[in-house]
């Protein structure tokens, strides 16, 4: 009897083994099948030459932790690239390792980024200027991928020294013509971004370009409907430093633009407003005149005068401010020319100062920081950690016990007051707190923005309304064209061509995001170019490139070069 | 005498082993991959910004000469300015280490005065279903992934049951004059019981386990059979005689259980939003912020060891047949 069941457990034990063996093999024949069977034979060589064989490409993936969106999209994108007889080898890595061997040494063979649609970014010199012109190709530059393009250049300087805004949209045009038919790193996604909120305790919620309801406008036009007029917000990490000329988090500056004044800030739409300037004027290329208020007070009570804007600006240069460094370098000079004006003179002609200059500067109070420099220096200025920074804006700084809560509260004498008399921001680690704090009514508003999984869960609460609004950053899959194959602009085209796009967005984003073919998107009217070629999914115009390009497969399906291949690096 | 020279001799053990310490965390943190300003450059840091940001780290200079200043400057008791937050290591690890220090604390007593309760009691009734039962189960909690065990609980007695709070210190908005205000406090009591229990329930398997092995050990002995032929009860002989000389290895273990609990609470910390020195070395490790993350290695180092230290000498003070 013993023996018999001894028997039984060792034949289930066989055939579970000989059931996974056959399993495998299985698959893998099933796999080569598709890979080289699917096709007609073009350009199938028998005896090829090893030496020719296309080299591996080493794709970086997120873990699936951090984000199970691009960790998802790579696997689905490797597969597709594989049936191009391309060998990939994805594997993931920590963000820390890519950005520094990606985004910094340009080191990498290709990896996605998702790139925030800040409000400074509307205006699209981060996009067009940046990430393409060749003075950044650089290490530690925005050109990552490495593209070279003489005519680009040409026109991305116009496009950067213009002031003729005509002729800015018409160069940003052309430019974006290029980019879409070279693939030197095209964008593959936008995000569509869901913020929820509570509406049983407030109304008039106001999402911005690219923050959400992180945006500086849903801080002013947020109104409680309830008694308790403190808005809990709840985010998924802490902030971490409030000196604004070091901090180099996004979180940072958006609770700092609460506290300080900018001169001039960017709508919900992204467009330039006056702040605390009245009047801007620019006298010529390089000169620009502004008018301030007469009637901001900082926090404890000393008035903010046309020296506090002079001084700002000095300062954060003289001192070598990382954060403010891009901002400021171009300005030569600072004037005083009146009671409230001052006049800008610039090193040369930069189209973006508006919008990514004096709105990102935040106006600091001199008798303050004038003091802390004299008694630490420039370097203890930029290591000084302003515990209680004291600034003019529309809130004031409350407490802050960190990786616990950060509070602000109303400044009720500014002169434009926010309907709450305080935010209250609590980290949460993870973003299954958040949720469930939103549901539980710990929190009231988030700027985490929603995934399928988490929209499903609020949905059982009648007092969690989510906002939706397109986002003006994407997803990009950051080439390098510094090594093979992407140094052939027919072999990016093909791979390009090979991105699932539809399937990643039914699958993998499940409906929260939309496809796009250029990093202008489509709801900035102004600025993008609808007109650009679209490389969508499309496999078999994909090997048709290929194959008119030279490319050839061996009979296991794998490609390789033709005979003295030279890449074509751009498109003629 | 003996024992004197016995601890400075250990101590200065101490002292090289944290210094070797020191300096493998130092280079270790600057050769792997990754450094605090290139994960920022996406959020708008280009190149000229990145330069001078790595300058006002002091990163910019050869990396030996980093490792002086930093050695010289923790032989002062400076251990550097974090970057992230741009106050002194020291100051940092202090506020977040009071925090995990209320909550090892307690959870370390609870594991404890249950565990060896019920060490005893499973040792007493050897070789029982009882006996089985109750090693398993602390073999199954032992073996339980710590954040597995947070979030059912979480789920359960938070989501579910709405009977305690989701995480933090504190319920939000709510304001303390003093460190000692706070943890007095009903709130703090309240957020205090999952993630004690999480971590209890983790730590409690070892002293279990211990005090059964010890107690099994001890009932063999002559002073117990002389107890009984005493006519003492059967409760009498386990407290009184058998429970207070198995005790001597758990007291101990204790001892070293306290060391590696300090750091070893990163997970819970973690699942319950604790604002303590767990969550820091993540955030420091993932930031690439050295000083910080070499700072907290370095403090829990030194706990581990000393705790350590203090073990071995107990060890001796409590049993005179141990002689150093």
């Amino acid at each position: 009897m013993k023996n018999l069941k001894k028997l039984i457990a060792s034949m289930m034990i066989f055939v579970l083994i000989i059931g996974t063996f056959v399993g495998c093999s299985g698959g893998n024949s099933k796999e080569v099948n598709n890979d080289s069977g699917s096709e007609d034979q073009v350009n199938v060589v028998e005896n090829v030459d090893p030496s020719l064989k296309v080299p591996v490409i080493d794709l970086w993936l997120q873990s699936q932790t951090k984000d199970p969106i691009r960790y998802e999209a790579g696997l689905m994108i490797a597969d597709n690239w594989r049936k191009l007889g391309f060998e990939v080898n994805a594997e993931t890595r920590e963000w820390a390792t890519m950005s520094a061997e990606g985004m910094k040494a340009h080191d990498h063979d290709v990896f996605m980024v998702k790139w925030g649609g800040k409000p400074e970014r509307i205006d699209p010199y981060h996009w067009l200027y940046s990430m393409h012109h060749s003075d950044e190709a650089v290490e530690g530059g925005y050109n990552i991928t490495g593209y070279l393009n003489p005519e680009y250049d040409k026109l991305a300087k116009t496009f950067a020294t213009s002031l003729d805004s005509a002729e800015r949209q018409a160069a940003a045009k052309e430019m974006q013509v290029l980019l879409a038919q070279d693939v030197p790193q095209p964008p593959m996604f936008k995000l569509k971004l869901k913020n929820a909120y509570n509406n049983e305790k407030f109304t008039n919620v106001t999402p911005g370009v690219g923050l959400g309801v992180y945006s500086f406008w849903n801080f002013m036009n947020i109104t409680p409907i309830t008694d308790d007029k403190i808005l809990n917000l709840g985010q998924t990490n802490d902030i971490n430093l409030l000196n604004p000329l070091a901090t180099k988090t996004g979180q940072d500056l958006y609770m700092l633009k609460n506290i300080y004044d900018p001169l001039v800030r960017l709508d919900v739409k992204g467009d330039v407003v006056n702040w605390l300037a009245t009047e801007v004027n620019d006298i010529d290329d390089t000169t620009i005149e502004v008018t301030i208020r007469d009637d901001v007070y900082f926090h404890d009570g000393e008035q903010l005068t046309v020296e506090d804007v002079k001084f700002t600006f000095d300062f954060a240069k003289e001192i070598k401010s990382p954060t403010y460094n891009a901002y400021v370098r171009n300005i030569e000079s600072i004037d005083i020319v009146g009671d409230q004006t001052v006049k800008f003179n610039l090193s040369e002609p930069y189209a973006p100062f508006l919008t990514n200059t004096l709105s990102q500067v935040l106006i600091l109070p001199e008798h303050i920081w004038a003091s802390v420099y004299e008694e630490k220096g420039a370097e203890g200025v930029l290591t000084w950690e302003n515990d209680e920074p004291v600034g003019s804006g529309p809130f004031k700084f409350d407490y802050w016990r960190p990786n616990e809560e950060f509070a602000l509260k109303a400044n009720k004498d500014h002169f434009q007051v926010a309907h709450i008399d305080g935010i209250v921001r609590t980290p949460y680690t993870q973003s299954f707190g958040i949720v469930q704090g939103l549901i539980a009514g710990e929190i009231e508003m988030t700027s985490y923005n929603m995934m399928p999984l988490d929209l499903e869960e609020v949905a059982k609460a009648s007092h969690v309304e989510i906002v939706e609004l397109p986002d003006a950053g994407s997803y990009i899959i950051h080439y390098n064209m510094r090594h093979k194959p992407f140094d052939d602009v027919w072999a990016r085209r093909a791979l390009t061509m090979a991105i699932p796009r539809q399937a990643i967005l039914d699958i993998v984003f499940d409906g929260g995001a939309l496809k796009t073919f250029t990093l202008v998107t489509e709801d900035n009217i102004f600025w993008t170019n609808p007109d650009v070629e679209k490389l969508d999914f499309d496999l078999e115009k994909a090997k048709a490139e290929l194959v008119e390009a030279g490319y050839q497969w061996d009979v296991d399906g794998a490609i390789y070069y033709p005979e003295n291949f030279e890449p074509t690096p751009i498109m003629e | 005498m003996r024992m004197t020279k016995y601890i400075l001799k250990r101590l200065s053990i101490v002292a090289l082993t944290l210094f070797i310490l020191l300096t493998i965390v130092f280079f270790m943190f600057r050769v792997i991959p990754g450094d605090p300003v290139s994960m920022f450059i996406d959020s708008g840091l280009d190149k000229e910004s990145q330069e001078l940001m790595m300058k006002m780290y002091g990163l910019d200079k050869p990396l030996w000469d980093q490792y002086v200043i930093y050695i010289k400057g923790v032989l002062h008791g400076d251990f550097g300015n974090s970057f992230t937050y741009s106050k002194p290591v020291l100051d940092v690890i202090g506020e977040r280490f009071l925090n995990t220090l209320v909550l090892t604390t307690t959870s370390l007593l609870i594991a404890f005065s249950v565990g060896i309760t019920a060490g005893s009691y499973l040792a007493w009734h050897r070789n029982t279903k009882i006996d089985l039962f109750g090693t398993v189960m602390a073999l199954i909690i032992r073996c339980a992934p710590v954040f597995w065990t947070g979030m059912i609980l979480l789920t359960v007695f938070a989501f579910k049951l709405d009977w305690l709070p989701l995480g933090g210190m504190t319920t939000v908005g709510s304001n303390f004059t003093s460190f000692w205000d706070k943890i007095f406090s009903l709130d703090f009591l309240k957020h205090l019981i999952l993630p004690a229990i999480t971590s209890a329930l983790y730590s409690m398997a070892t002293p279990t386990l211990l005090m059964r092995t010890s107690m099994l050990e001890v009932i063999k002995e002559d002073y117990i059979e002389l107890a009984y032929a005493k006519g003492l009860s059967d409760r009498n002989v386990r407290i009184r005689h058998a429970m207070r000389t198995a005790l001597l290895p758990v007291v101990t273990i204790f001892a070293v259980q306290a060391g590696l609990a300090i750091g070893g609470s990163v997970l819970v910390e973690t699942v319950f939003r604790w604002p303590g020195m767990g969550r820091e070395i993540v955030l420091a490790v993932a930031s690439r912020d050295y000083p910080m993350a070499q700072g907290a290695f370095l403090f829990i180092g030194f706990t581990t060891i000393s705790f350590n230290l203090l073990a071995d000498v107990l060890y001796a003070y409590l049993d005179p047949r141990v002689s150093l």
